[in-house]
């Protein structure tokens, strides 16, 4: 983490609701988490509302499916930390943490729907080169049988993760223990992100 | 956009670029706007970003995993706070995720 009022919290009120996280996780509390109690009313709560709709929601794709789109949004922006976090909760879900680094290291070949294939195909396109994405590429996700809320559903996934990679990076979030890693994934899977 | 997710995707954008903050709001707008031209929001009139900011929010946009120790110590070198750099990294993260929604919706919507 390379700002220390984010370490070490900003107020009172700061420093204490993370202490009393550090207490019920027993783990170091995670960098995530550290930034969205630091002055959350400025990113904080409404970023983590718009997550928690958008992930945790009413929406024709899994919960399993939006967490693999979260890590391989991540994946492609290179962000380590949200890549490990996500990779986990998708695993965790589909019970299948093998399927999830197929689909990660190769949409094309991995033995995935072909729904979620084409939807990773064009979140791929949508993060490494939004100015190209058009029309065009509509057209196959129509032809896979997806609706156009589920296609809005998975820009929306796609969309938050672009933002908290990039806050990552920038910042440093420091990675997680594998104890640690578990805690969070639990907590994803629980609470989820609010 | 979908009614479900309109108004906290509003939230979102009004907290961070017009609520309160130690970068004024000014600032935090144009960097936002900077930031969403590299992730290919067109159209709009976007204020020039100060020059000691440009390479921090360029790499934040393009390639946020290259910024290093040095980028953010630069940064608080020219009297930038860690309070205002949080806002200038939240204002160009955002610029960039919003970007890339407003494409793919506009693609959807048979816009592009």
């Amino acid at each position: 983490m390379r700002l220390k009022i984010i370490e070490h919290g900003r107020s009172l009120v700061n420093k204490l609701k993370l202490g009393m996280i550090r207490l019920m996780a027993r783990v170091r509390v995670p960098d995530v988490l550290r930034v969205m109690v630091y002055r959350p009313a400025f990113f904080g709560t409404p970023y983590t509302a718009w997550t928690q709709a958008v992930m945790r929601g009413p929406s024709e794709w899994n919960i399993g499916e939006r967490e693999l789109f979260a890590a391989f949004t991540s994946h492609t922006n290179q962000c380590r930390y949200c890549v490990g976090h996500h990779r986990a909760t998708s695993s965790e879900v589909f019970g299948n943490e093998r399927f999830v680094q197929a689909a990660l290291d190769d949409w094309h070949t991995a033995p995935i729907d072909a729904k979620t294939k084409v939807m990773l195909g064009f979140l791929e396109k949508l993060t490494r080169e939004p100015q190209n994405v058009n029309t065009a590429d509509i057209a196959p996700l129509r032809a896979a049988g997806l609706s156009d809320g589920a296609i809005e559903d998975a820009i929306h996934v796609c969309a938050s993760f672009n933002i908290i990679n990039r806050i990552a990076d920038a910042l440093d979030f420091e990675l997680p223990t594998p104890v640690g890693l578990a805690r969070s994934t639990e907590i994803l899977l629980t609470r989820g992100y609010q | 956009m979908n009614d479900r997710y309109e108004r906290l995707v509003k939230h979102l954008m009004d907290a961070v670029l017009v609520g309160p903050g130690v970068a004024d709001t000014k600032l935090r707008q144009a960097i936002e706007e900077f930031s969403a031209r590299y992730g290919g929001r067109t159209g709009t009139q976007a204020d020039e970003v100060l020059p000691t900011l440009r390479p921090y929010i360029e790499k934040v946009a393009q390639h946020a995993y290259k910024v290093t120790d040095e980028d953010v110590q630069a940064l608080q070198q020219a009297g930038y706070s860690e309070d205002a750099i949080f806002e200038i990294t939240v204002s160009a993260a955002l610029g960039a995720g919003l970007a890339r929604l407003e494409r793919g919706l506009a693609a959807l919507k048979g816009g592009l």
